[in-house]
């Protein structure tokens, strides 16, 4: 099944999103105007609203409410893509040039910073304490997330556990807290939200480590970048950190440094694809797809709970 | 009776505790210190002291207001390329992400204390200020008095935005007035040191260029900041247990040729 198949009975609410999200950022500066809406339209998933809705589907539902943190976290998403790619030096993005390809640094920080400000004032108009705390906690988080990211690159003494705790902070925790203001914000109870901030943190560690193996599995056409660019980028990720398990790669990979060209990975590439360090990353992501599957069994049934199993199946299954 | 050194103590511990917020233990090893601008504290203190707020509501504003600031001042250290070495790579990743998070710190400390109006309010100005950015860095101004008020929103928004929000207007306009003034005198100081200046390539995009327009451009910020200070002091007059911000203004304009005259004018 098709990811946007599993929650097609949402498309009036996400179309209605779609609008939102345009109004937020509309600006009477023609350039702020025009980069915002370059970026809008270079589309995106929109998973982190299809989480707020139905997360939201477990309390008192009323999409004019729940819209507001729907389109504030895409924004805050969409401000993070702007900055990231300021700080990758990407021209590209989904095939598209990014804003400082297109105009410059200047102008996508300016860009990223009034998108955020905009995300965050929209998010005033839920009145609930709760939910600034844990959204001002988690950007906070998500910020220190890159900061050691950009620490950890090209250390190769770095543990299984400074990769969790990065890439909790890097990916887990913004769908954690999708899941949680959407239920939050719709009156649900303590422990529904709970459950749902444990579900997204699961399904995000999962997705994260699916992304990093596929990094490595993945053809270039799927990825939209050649294959081991995070390795190339000095990420160390957990197919590279089992891998180091083996001596052999272990001295190879020593060697991998910002001067590395791409050509010299390719024996390292192959080795991390035909030893068992894919297989144990995927046994490790399957680990917390199934964490995620059993914080699902705790709440009440309907179809928001169906809906959160298969996409945290098709999360577990996806090739690219 | 408000003692001068009362006051100096007082925005030397707010600064203190806004070190103390920013402390991080990788980031400053790789970009240098922001700098926390006192004299924005010593506005927000001034306007805020008076009013029966509590102590704590009264900090809380300061800190939150200034982690704002200084979060746009770390992306405005952003270059607009990235033509650069790897080290100075690093850094400038590494500032992009020091904005964010000192962002995220305004946005946290006042969550925490559940004060979502003002969280509205600093959101809104911070929106805002990167607006009149784009204008300015665009070139995009074509009458003096608009590029001015650009700068003035640039430098003061997030001020003016505390002052609307506690209902002192009469601080909203000095606030513009004094950080305009303040800028002013740095922009005159970069100009004569031939240092780039974003507001000195719109103002000679503005005016008929001789050669004399060095001249020119001196007579411009001459002009301002003089008018600028009358209307400053006038305003100051009325306000009592101000001495602190009054020594502050003068030492902004002691080191100009034409001070003598500024003091003169006022009597």
């Amino acid at each position: 099944m098709k990811l946007n198949l599993m929650y097609s009975f949402l498309n009036t609410d996400l179309q209605l999103i779609e609008k939102e999200l345009e109004q937020a950022i509309q600006s009477d500066k023609q350039l702020l105007q025009e980069a915002s809406l370059h970026l809008l339209q270079a589309g995106g998933k929109r998973i982190r609203p299809i989480f707020v809705l139905l997360a939201a589907k477990f309390g008192d539902y009323n999409v004019n409410k729940i819209k507001h943190v729907a389109v504030a976290l895409e924004l805050i998403h969409m401000a993070s893509l702007v900055h990231d790619d300021v700080i990758d030096d990407a021209e590209l993005r989904r095939g598209k040039p990014t804003i400082k390809a297109k105009w410059d640094n200047k102008i996508a920080m300016y860009t990223g910073d009034y998108i955020f400000a905009r995300a965050i004032e929209l998010m005033t108009k839920i009145e609930h304490p709760d939910a600034h705390r844990i959204l001002s906690n988690t950007l906070v988080e998500l910020t220190k997330g890159e900061i050691e990211q950009i620490k950890d690159k090209f250390d190769f003494d770095q543990d299984l556990r400074t990769y969790l705790r990065r890439i909790k902070r890097k990916t887990a925790i913004l769908i954690a807290a999708s899941c949680q203001l959407g239920s939050i914000a719709s009156g649900a109870s303590k422990e529904v939200s709970h459950s749902l901030y444990l579900f997204g943190y699961y399904v995000g560690m999962s997705f994260q480590i699916t992304d990093d193996i596929l990094d490595f599995t993945a053809t270039e056409e799927q990825l939209g970048k050649p294959a081991g660019s995070d390795l190339l980028q000095g990420n160390i990720t957990l197919p590279v950190l089992y891998a180091m398990k083996d001596t052999n790669f272990k001295d190879k990979v020593l060697n991998v440094n910002e001067n590395t060209h791409r050509d010299e990975l390719q024996e390292l590439i192959q080795y991390i694809k035909q030893s068992e360090s894919i297989d144990r990353s995927i046994a490790l992501s399957d680990h917390y797809l199934n964490k995620a599957f059993k914080e699902l069994e705790k709440l009440p049934n309907n179809v928001a709970k169906r809906t959160l199993n298969n996409i945290a199946k098709f999360i577990g299954k996806r090739k690219y | 009776m408000v003692l001068v050194e009362d006051v100096q103590i007082h925005i030397s511990n707010l600064k203190e505790k806004i070190q103390e917020k920013i402390q991080h233990n990788y980031l400053f090893h790789h970009i240098p210190y922001p700098i926390i601008d006192e004299d924005k504290i010593l506005i927000l203190h001034s306007l805020l002291e008076p009013l029966s707020l509590t102590k704590e509501k009264k900090e809380q504003y300061i800190l939150s207001t200034m982690l704002a600031q200084i979060a746009l001042d770390t992306h405005e250290e952003v270059h607009s390329h990235n033509d650069m070495d790897e080290k100075q790579f690093k850094a400038q990743q590494l500032t992009v992400l020091a904005g964010d998070f000192f962002s995220g710190l305004y946005f946290q400390l006042l969550a925490n204390a559940e004060d979502i109006p003002m969280i509205r309010t600093l959101a809104h100005s911070i929106k805002e200020i990167n607006e009149y950015k784009i204008t300015l860095y665009q070139n995009g101004i074509s009458k003096m008095d608009d590029l001015l008020d650009c700068i003035r929103n640039i430098e003061s928004s997030l001020i003016q935005g505390v002052s609307d929000y506690v209902d002192e207007a009469i601080w909203s306009d000095l606030s513009g007035n004094i950080l305009l003034l303040k800028r002013l005198v740095n922009e005159r100081e970069l100009f004569i040191q031939k240092k780039p200046s974003l507001l000195v390539d719109n103002i000679k995009k503005l005016i008929e260029l001789d050669k004399s327009y060095k001249e020119e451009i001196i007579n411009i910020f001459d002009e301002y900041i003089a008018k600028l200070w009358k209307m400053i002091h006038s305003v100051l007059a009325g306000i009592p247990h101000t001495n602190f911000l009054k020594e502050r203004l003068a030492s902004f304009v002691n080191e100009l040729p034409f001070s003598t005259n500024l003091y003169a004018e006022e009597g």
